[in-house]
């Protein structure tokens, strides 16, 4: 077997073998020429470090230049979470002391509290029925009637007396009430030239009192209109369907487009309402039975004319300007636009300009010549509220109501209207001819915590209900009808409600998930799209940099070694003194000074890149020199002298491209120092700053203890990510070196 | 020879009196917060019936402030020549009174640091050589090339996080613990020295990795040379060809190194320092700095200067000393 197949196997290798056989050893065609950079190359790809470091270089480069495309996030994109805590919502109280119901102004709150001692539930006074009693306010006159004499909620009314007229010593009236009677002022002057020390005289049955003092007399006479109603009691109107409705788009959009078309009547989800009013006045919609709803007005948002200006920045800022703001003669234009609107005209004429007017359902158009919208009108809902609203601050429906209270009674008139009023044991309940309920009263007083929440009926009642039955839990049907758990603490007297509420808080510090692979930063921030960011800056830092110092040093480097003789001397201790300076403590000087001058970020980005190359161009510019003093003197250069060149392309043609592979090994290993120290200062706070980043500000935020310890997520991925790039420049510097260079070792 | 030191040193003289004024000048562009304070604290101690800005003028006036660059340059210059670089504005004290309180936990920091570095990277450059393009020559030249490649605030904050935060076996920063005047001198300098574990540690990691690229390199090519062969063929012992005639050849560039030194030896560490607080002279300059402390962070880089100009002058002088083929000049 091994026979045959062996001479098969000689059969097939012997083509192979004999061809080299026919070669010599030094035939030309075994001999491979290389290109040098070709050969370079070679010897670079054969260092597994080096291909290494390329290897890593790419995936950095990849990560922080294309990386962003990719990411969900922006830079400097914030996250939030969502809690549920509980909050506060409200706050309830049994009020226990006197509402004062009245006019505006009416200074009678501490003559009240003077006369009827302290006013306070449960405080032994106790008051009979009509009881009157006078008391001085100001150097005003008032009477006090108790008009529920009850020990647990007394309400009084007070009444005020007029300052009917004054006469002076010398019988002329100095003051007189605007409607005083023919009769009453006749009294008071016989009284007045009377001259009698008496302070009070009966006119027809009415009690006239005097002031009298040395220059003159003082003459009042008791109101028979009340001035103001003190109670415990708090009333909530019952009804809430002007709020309901205005965030009721589809009633909005009924209603618009009713006002549109020119219609008075609408009617939606079986209530009718009522059109009144014109464009130019505004309308007004009402409930068919005439209690006011909607003012609304036309409202005419400009459309828009942009004007570019430039922040601080540098960024544009768009700022809207209104079309109206635009013409010459807005005024005469809003007079076009309103005879044309109200003629229900489709076009207009306004300085020789025609304009189209295009209505839709909500809004109306009006197209300016150019084609452009130049005015869109549309309406602006403002809820009137219900007539009922206003009851609870009349002082006149009060003193009915009170009234009513204390005798007891089922019922009131009220300006020609008929009310019921249920007893509830602890509340009552005002009805309207209708049967409606339109008020709740009672003596717990309740407020919002904060501006964002509208209390509803629902809960008034229930808050009340719980705080009677010393309930510490009640649910409730809350302002965007979702039904809600409250919970009550009482602190002095005060019923604290809180229910759970949604919070929306920063993501800060946040351990890594599938959204956010590295966790969130302090700020918030997404720290994988971060450091793709971070990694932008710090290698864009590296290159600028590396190639600012190259453009110094190889000018500086070249001339000095290629002219030699003062030139470099002079330029040799240029360099000296820029080497002498010290490098960190000038970047730290450097820094706090612009941080000093706040300047801003984009800013700072480059000066720091402009300060490091300035620091930083002496190494290679005594590399150039050193190469070009020795290469100066080889002899392809006093060939080239000698062919007569001229000095620019003797630099540039012959010497530099010879300086070349000794300036890329050092630009390479540079750029990882250059990183370094960007970095370094990043982390001294001293780079460059938010809502830039880089990866040594990114690591900055480990100078707060509570990161080092419990977020690591924060500051490894971005230390790494410097010693991983810096070390990729150093393989790929040294494999290039090896490659230039094979004689001297690694 | 001595002609060559004077001019040298003539030169250095210069280049520190030049480089001074480079700083001096970029120094004044900080907005002289430190007199602001204190003219508002001397307004606030009045109760404002001196205006701080009259109060500012005058200081401006006293520490030099108010003329221009120049004439407050020669000001400073004159009196640095006669040794006094005035009060730091920072510490409330003679800015050479700080220094010397400061300067010999630098110091001792890198004494130590010099001798962990030179222990480790040394053999292993020598390894390095010897088994070059070995796995323990690829480890050891990744090894180096990361030690380079790390930022030194990164390896201080990860040795903290891990021997302070989470084996909490090392004390987290300064230089004494809360135990330090309870104990007695050998408390005291064991405590030190627990507190200059990850100080040292920091540096030498960052220090090793050129050592011992220096090192391999320089052997190498000394290892290459022909008296080396020339040894081997007398049949001497591996031992002493290395360690006698390669090694000792070795030294003459390491000794240029070192003399590089002499800078981060007198200079501190800057970063290491902040990071760990070890209130030397990198730590104490960098708080002055940033605060704006012109007497401070003046002499500071001078200092530096002065120390550069003089390793450069020593590493000269040392490769006449070291390799009698060397001619000066």
């Amino acid at each position: 077997m091994s026979k045959n197949k062996q001479e098969e196997l000689n059969k097939q290798k012997a083509p192979q073998e004999q061809e080299p056989e026919q070669m010599k050893l030094d035939d030309a065609r075994r001999v491979k020429v290389l290109s040098p950079g070709m050969l370079v190359f070679k010897r670079f790809i054969r260092n597994k470090l080096a291909v290494a470091g390329i290897i890593i270089l790419a995936v950095m480069f990849v990560y922080s230049f294309l990386g962003p495309i990719f990411s969900p996030y922006t830079r400097a994109q914030m996250f939030f979470k969502e809690v549920t805590e509980p909050g506060k919502y409200a706050t309830g109280k049994f009020n226990t002391d006197s509402r004062f119901i009245g006019e505006a102004g009416t200074p009678v709150q501490s003559g009240v509290l003077k006369a009827l001692g302290t006013q306070k539930k449960g405080n032994k006074y106790v008051l009979t029925q009509d009881q009157e009693i006078p008391f001085t306010a100001r150097n005003e006159h008032y009477t006090l009637k108790v008009i529920n004499p009850s020990e647990t909620a007394p309400a009084c009314a007070i009444y005020g007396t007029s300052h009917a007229a004054t006469i002076g010593r010398d019988g002329k009236i100095t003051h007189q009430m605007d409607n005083i009677d023919e009769g009453l002022l006749a009294a008071i002057q016989a009284d007045a030239e009377a001259g009698g020390k008496e302070t009070e005289f009966d006119y027809n049955g009415t009690t006239v009192s005097v002031e009298i003092s040395k220059i003159e007399r003082k003459y009042y006479v008791p109101s028979t209109e009340s001035v103001a109603v003190s109670t415990y009691n708090i009333y909530t109107p019952i009804q809430g369907k002007a709020s309901e409705l205005q965030s009721d788009t589809e009633f909005l959009h009924a209603v618009s487009a009713a006002v549109m078309a020119g219609e008075t009547a609408v009617s939606y989800n079986g209530t009718d309402f009522v059109i009144s009013g014109d464009v130019e006045n505004g309308f007004v919609l009402s409930y068919a039975n005439g209690a006011g709803l909607f003012n609304i007005s036309r409202d005419y948002r400009y459309g828009t004319v942009n004007v570019e200006s430039v922040d601080a920045e540098g960024n544009p800022v768009t700022e809207e300007k209104g079309f109206l703001e635009t013409l010459t003669d807005p005024e005469g234009f809003t007079a076009a636009l309103t005879e044309a609107l109200n003629g229900d005209a489709a076009s207009f004429t306004f300085e020789e300009a025609e304009y189209t007017i295009e209505k839709t359902d909500v809004e109306i158009h009006v197209i300016a010549p150019t084609g452009e919208p130049a005015v869109v009108i549309s309406n602006n809902f403002v809820p009137v509220g219900s007539k009922y609203d206003a009851l609870n601050a009349d002082k006149d429906f009060v003193f009915a109501l009170e009234t009513a209270i204390a005798n007891g009674d089922a019922g009131f008139e009220f300006n020609g209207e008929q009310f019921a009023l249920v007893d509830n044991g602890d509340d009552y309940t005002v009805q309207n001819a209708a049967g409606e309920e339109i008020l709740l009263a009672s003596d717990i007083a309740y407020g919002a915590e904060s501006k964002g929440i509208e209390l509803t009926l629902d809960f008034v009642k229930k808050l009340q209900e719980a705080m009677r039955n010393k309930e510490n839990t009640f649910s409730f049907v809350d302002q965007h009808g979702e039904e809600t758990e409250a919970s009550i603490q009482i602190v002095n007297g005060n019923y604290y409600v809180s229910t759970m509420q949604k919070t929306s808080l920063l993501d800060f510090r946040a351990a890594p998930t599938s959204a956010h692979p590295l966790g969130t930063d302090v700020n918030g921030m997404d720290v994988f799209t971060r450091l793709m960011y971070g990694g932008r800056v710090s290698l864009l830092v590296g290159f600028v940099v590396i190639f600012f110092e190259l453009f110094l040093g190889v000018i500086i480097g070249g001339i000095s070694g290629y002219f030699g003789g003062v030139v470099d001397t002079i330029l040799m201790r240029f360099v000296e003194l820029f080497n002498a300076i010290p490098f960190y403590p000038m970047l730290i000087i450097l820094g706090s000074v612009m941080d000093n001058m706040h300047v801003g970020a984009t800013q700072r980005l480059f000066m720091t890149m402009v300060i490091l190359g300035i620091l930083g161009w002496t190494g290679i510019a005594r590399i150039v020199r050193g190469q070009i003093l020795s290469l100066r003197e080889q002899d392809f250069m006093v060939a080239a002298e000698a062919t007569g060149i001229r000095t620019s392309r003797r630099i540039f043609r012959h010497l530099i491209p010879n300086v070349m592979p000794l300036l890329i090994v050092n630009a390479t290993a540079g750029l990882g120092s250059v990183i370094l120290t960007e970095a370094t200062l990043g982390f001294l706070g001293l780079g460059v700053k938010y809502p830039m980043a880089s990866w040594g500000s990114i690591i900055n935020q480990v100078n707060d203890m509570q990161v080092m310890q419990t977020a690591w997520w924060i500051w490894i991925p971005a230390g790494l990510l410097i010693l991983v790039t810096v070390l990729g420049f150093n393989f790929v510097g040294d494999g290039l070196r090896d490659a230039f260079d094979p004689k001297m070792k690694r | 020879m001595s002609k060559f030191l004077i001019r040298r040193l003539l030169l250095g003289a210069m280049i520190i009196i030049l480089g001074a004024l480079v700083t001096y000048s970029v120094i004044r562009c900080l907005p002289a917060s430190y007199m602001e304070k204190m003219a508002r604290q001397l307004s606030a101690g009045s109760q404002g019936r001196v205006k701080w800005q009259d109060l500012l003028a005058e200081l401006n006036h006293q520490y030099g402030m108010d003329g221009s660059i120049i004439s407050g340059f020669v000001r400073w210059l004159g009196q640095a020549l006669k040794g006094n670089f005035g009060d730091s504005w920072m510490y409330m004290k003679p800015v050479t009174k700080v220094f010397s309180e400061v300067i010999w936990w630098s110091v001792l920091m890198n004494i130590i640091t010099l001798f962990v570095e030179v222990l480790i990277s040394i053999p292993l450059g020598i390894l390095a050589a010897r088994k070059q393009y070995h796995a323990a020559d690829y480890i050891v030249t990744v090894f180096a090339l990361a030690c380079i490649s790390l930022p030194s605030f990164y390896i201080g904050t990860v040795l903290k996080y891990v021997f302070a935060v989470k084996l909490n076996v090392l004390p987290l920063y300064g230089l004494w613990g809360r135990n330090y005047f309870q104990v007695g001198t050998w408390g005291k300098i064991g405590d030190i020295a627990l507190h200059l574990i990850m100080p040292v540690a920091t540096l030498s990691i960052l220090s090793i990795g050129s050592l011992m690229r220096y090192t391999r390199t320089n052997m190498l090519e000394v290892l290459n040379a022909d008296y080396i062969r020339t040894a081997r063929a007398k049949g001497l012992s591996e031992k002493v060809v290395i360690n006698k005639h390669a090694f000792r050849n070795t030294l003459i560039p390491l000794v240029t190194a070192f003399s590089g030194l002499l800078p981060s030896f007198f200079g501190g560490a800057m970063i290491t320092e902040t990071i760990f607080q070890i209130p030397g002279i990198g730590y104490k300059s960098f708080q002055a700095m940033l605060q704006g402390d012109i007497p401070f962070a003046m002499f500071y880089t001078t200092f530096l200067m002065v120390l550069t100009q003089a390793s450069l002058i020593l590493s000269d002088i040392m490769y006449a000393v070291v390799d009698p083929r060397v001619r000066v000049n």
